[in-house]
């Protein structure tokens, strides 16, 4: 018991360190992605769609984000709190300062928020909850109306870079919905510039096939930081689908 | 006779589905050598019964393509053409299937279900065709020799009578039933022949030694039987009570010591686990066979009985709840192991080692489909993840990064198999609600079964949980009558790499979490969420026969929880699709080939 307080006050004296600042997504969207070729039809395997672009567009401004949907963030946060480690906390650290240096409209943070969200940051860990969404064109358009972002180190060298469009695997997620996920020394600390190599998936509704990137084909996510906003982009890219076939015509098995 | 209820309704002997494509043909696998098709062996629990069945089967390879021969001449109007004595002899060998059909039911072999109908059938045919030879030239000629030879033959036949009668007195109706046998097969020969009194006359002759001759033989049938499926029981008892205890003592030894003696060697934690695991798995196959048996003995009053082999413990006769008890004591008593272990190990390397071996046991030996069992050894192996040290650290780190991958691996496995399982759903729609999947074997095997087989083979099916016997014969589970038989050397390689790479596991980093080590481990064992392909071959099989001889590696042919359903009648048929795999669905990948 009084190690498991050691270990929370230790964690705490960490994160003291850290300056976290509120994040708010909003979205701004590429233009559509289209197919380079229409799937063949009548085909039973799987056959690749071509994706040329897609984009997630995060956002950092902290504007808009009141008290209230600030403590609804925090407990939302503390429900999905994950291991934390000192290795990405670090990583968020950097992570963080470079989206500082970039967005000075969060450098007029109140002191409030910046409270509020350091709070987050303890409760949460390397959980960044972006309140925003993203476009990915996959047979078409489609919105995913949330999406997160998580570093986690798994061991000394490498970390997980996961961006989904739900805060958590235990949770029911809605749809559409997608992960990338990548593996990645990230040296810096900084996603901005970062190149990630990632398994892709998306699903539309939850009886829908599911998008899959070729698992020798890992999507490259990069992350720039433009202006007040940090986008993660990929380019044109295989996906994998499997098609029901059009119902077959031929007779059926034993008639009546 | 029992006829067999209806068992094969079209809706639940569907728990494969059809489907599109037709593609090479393929040998059934060697699970269980498929010699003929249209027979079903002994269990031979009895010696007798392997004589009878195989007299049965010969009698009935000389019978069949004679009938048909004459059923040819008949149905083109040549009547006279047919060899009368020919009719003759087969309504001999065809009674005698009958008779013997009798002996394995009182026997209680399944297959006197199929060889009654076989011999009655035949029986039927002869005499039809004999009462229209008879209005023939030759048959009326030969109607004459056979009253003639009656009489000629009729001293013998006393004299034979006699014999027989004073075996009966001597107290050794074996060899009565011996000597009868000779009489009736001469007998049969040409009864069919005679008018209305001779037959009355011979069968004055003959009825009173052949009824006792069948009384006391039923009644020497009835106590071998009894005996020998008492003693197979026996044989077969799965010992729950000693499993039970054993599990107990080991459990406080390794709480106490960490280590526990199992018939004479020691074992650690995990090592403890795997052997019960084991004798679980084995104790759940005996359990298969005991219920089987003893269904097949009702209502013979077996000397071993349920509660024998179930254990005292259990105060219960009731097989399927054994079952379920022996499950809720594993659940109960098994995952505890990890934990008191667990709490042992106070030097992060020892414990990490142990935890790690716990994951291999339990991925390797636990199937996927025991939740439940599985659960409550998470939820013990907490007892490592919860470690203040790197080891806990590392374990929850590791779940996290893998959970989400695992999910939507298994969304993506899942909605791709179920593409393919739709295709098959859309062709059977409907079309299986009046029909007659299987008929409830008021037919002979030797009638259904190719017209059975000509209507699914080729067809697209899915076979649900399968999983592999010595990487190359896979078996699904068994399920409202039917189970499928299937080669699975698949070409699944890259699939496996590629789940190890988003495992993130490499030689020296093995996966951190109970569901990621079962991921790899399920997927190298070859054990598949789904099967489809087309069928090759259908056999139909006694359900006394699949389950009271089931080998332990088909343990899982039901969840380890239950039993196989019978409404325990003799003769139950299920079917055996074998299946030319086309795809294969793991729980975290989907592959068409």
């Amino acid at each position: 018991m009084l190690a498991k307080r050691r270990k929370q006050f230790d964690r705490q004296q960490h994160f003291g360190k850290i300056r976290f600042l509120p994040l708010l997504l909003t979205t701004s969207l590429s233009p559509a992605i289209a197919m380079r070729n229409s799937p063949p039809p009548q085909t039973l395997s799987l056959f690749h769609v071509p994706v040329l672009l897609v984009l997630l567009v995060i956002n950092l401004a902290c504007c808009g984000c009141t008290k209230k949907e600030m403590d609804e963030m925090v407990s939302k946060a503390k429900e999905s709190a994950s291991e934390l480690s000192d290795k990405s906390s670090d990583l968020l650290e950097k992570a963080k300062t470079g989206a500082d240096d970039a967005a000075t409209s969060i450098k007029k943070t109140t002191a409030e928020i910046t409270n509020k969200t350091s709070e987050i940051t303890q409760a949460a860990g390397n959980l960044i909850q972006l309140n925003g969404s993203a476009e990915i064109q996959l047979d078409k358009k489609t919105t995913f109306p949330a999406s997160y972002v998580s570093v986690m180190a798994i061991d000394n060298d490498l970390s997980i870079i996961q961006v989904r469009s739900y805060p958590d695997a235990g949770e029911a997620i809605v749809f559409p919905a997608f992960l990338l996920q990548g593996t990645t020394e990230l040296p810096s600390g900084d996603l901005d510039g970062q190149s990630v190599a990632c398994r892709f998936f998306a699903q539309q509704q939850p009886e829908n096939h599911v998008w899959v990137n070729h698992p020798d084909e890992l999507i490259l996510l990069t992350f720039k930081t433009q202006g007040e906003t940090l986008m993660a982009t990929f380019p044109r890219l295989r996906l994998l689908i499997s098609k029901p076939r059009q119902p077959s015509t031929l007779p059926v098995f034993l008639s009546a | 006779m029992n006829r067999l209820p209806n068992l094969f309704s079209p809706t639940r002997c569907l728990v494969l589905f059809l489907g599109l494509f037709a593609l090479s043909t393929y040998e059934s696998p060697g699970l269980i050598a498929q010699t003929d098709n249209t027979s079903i062996p002994a269990n031979g629990f009895t010696e007798e019964s392997k004589a009878l069945t195989a007299d049965c089967f010969e009698n009935y390879a000389t019978l069949h393509p004679s009938i048909l021969k004459i059923e040819q001449l008949v149905r083109a109007g040549k009547t006279d053409r047919i060899d009368m004595k020919k009719l003759g002899k087969n309504a001999a060998l065809a009674n005698q299937i009958v008779r013997y059909s009798h002996r394995l039911r009182t026997l209680r072999e399944p297959n006197s279900v199929d060889y009654s109908l076989k011999g009655e059938s035949a029986l039927q045919f002869v005499r039809d065709t004999i009462s229209s030879a008879k209005t023939t030239t030759p048959g009326m000629a030969y109607t004459v020799k056979a009253e003639k030879y009656k009489i000629s033959s009729s001293a013998k036949r006393l004299k034979s009578i006699g014999k027989v009668k004073q075996w009966i007195e001597k107290g050794k109706p074996e060899i009565a039933e011996r000597e009868f046998e000779k009489v009736i097969m001469d007998v049969d020969t040409f009864l069919m022949w005679l008018n209305p009194n001779s037959t009355r006359q011979v069968l004055d002759q003959i009825s009173s030694a052949h009824r006792q001759v069948i009384q006391l033989m039923t009644e020497e049938r009835t106590i071998a039987a009894t005996a020998d499926l008492s003693a197979a029981l026996k044989f077969g008892n799965p010992k729950i009570d000693k499993l039970l205890s054993q599990i107990q003592k080991s459990t406080e030894d390794i709480q106490r010591t960490g280590t526990t003696n199992i018939d004479g060697t020691s074992l650690n934690g995990p090592e403890t686990m795997r052997e019960f695991l084991l004798r679980w798995q084995t104790a759940h196959a005996k359990l298969i066979r005991c219920m089987t048996i003893s269904n097949l003995g009702a209502p013979l009053t077996l000397k071993t009985t349920p509660t024998d082999c179930i254990g005292t413990q259990l105060k219960t006769d009731d097989w399927m709840t054994a079952s379920e008890r022996l499950e809720g004591k594993m659940i109960e008593m098994l995952p505890k192991l990890i934990r008191l272990d667990g709490q042992r190990s106070q030097n992060i390397q020892s414990a990490k080692k142990i935890y790690l071996m716990y994951l291999t046991t339990l991925a390797d030996l636990v199937d996927p489909t025991s939740t439940q069992f599985l659960d409550a050894c998470q939820k013990e192996l907490r007892v490592f993840e919860d470690r203040e040290d790197e080891l806990g650290t590392s374990i929850s780190r590791y779940k996290s990064a893998t959970a989400d991958l695992l999910l939507w691996r298994q969304r993506s496995a899942e909605a791709a198999a179920k593409n393919q399982k739709m295709i098959s759903q859309a062709r059977s729609a409907g079309a299986l609600k009046k029909i007659t999947f299987i008929p409830n074997l008021t037919e002979r095997l030797d009638v259904i079964s190719p017209g059975l087989e000509q209507a699914i083979a080729g067809r697209e099916f899915y076979a649900e949980n399968v999983r592999t016997v010595k990487a190359t014969n896979g078996y699904s589970q068994f399920s409202d009558h039917a189970w499928t038989a299937m080669p699975t050397v698949f070409d699944i390689d890259s699939e496996i790499l590629s789940l190890e790479k988003d495992l993130l596991v490499t030689s020296q980093s093995p996966p951190l979490s109970l569901a990621a080590t079962q991921a790899i481990a399920t997927a190298k064992q070859g054990k598949y969420s789904a099967v489809g392909g087309s069928a090759s071959t259908v056999k139909i099989e006694a359900f006394g026969i699949r389950f009271a001889k089931l080998p332990d590696a088909m343990n899982a042919i039901v969840p380890i929880a239950q039993l196989p359903t019978t409404n325990g009648e003799l003769g139950n048929m299920l079917m055996r699709v074998n299946l030319n795999p086309t795809w294969v669905q793991h729980r975290y990948f989907f592959k068409k080939f």
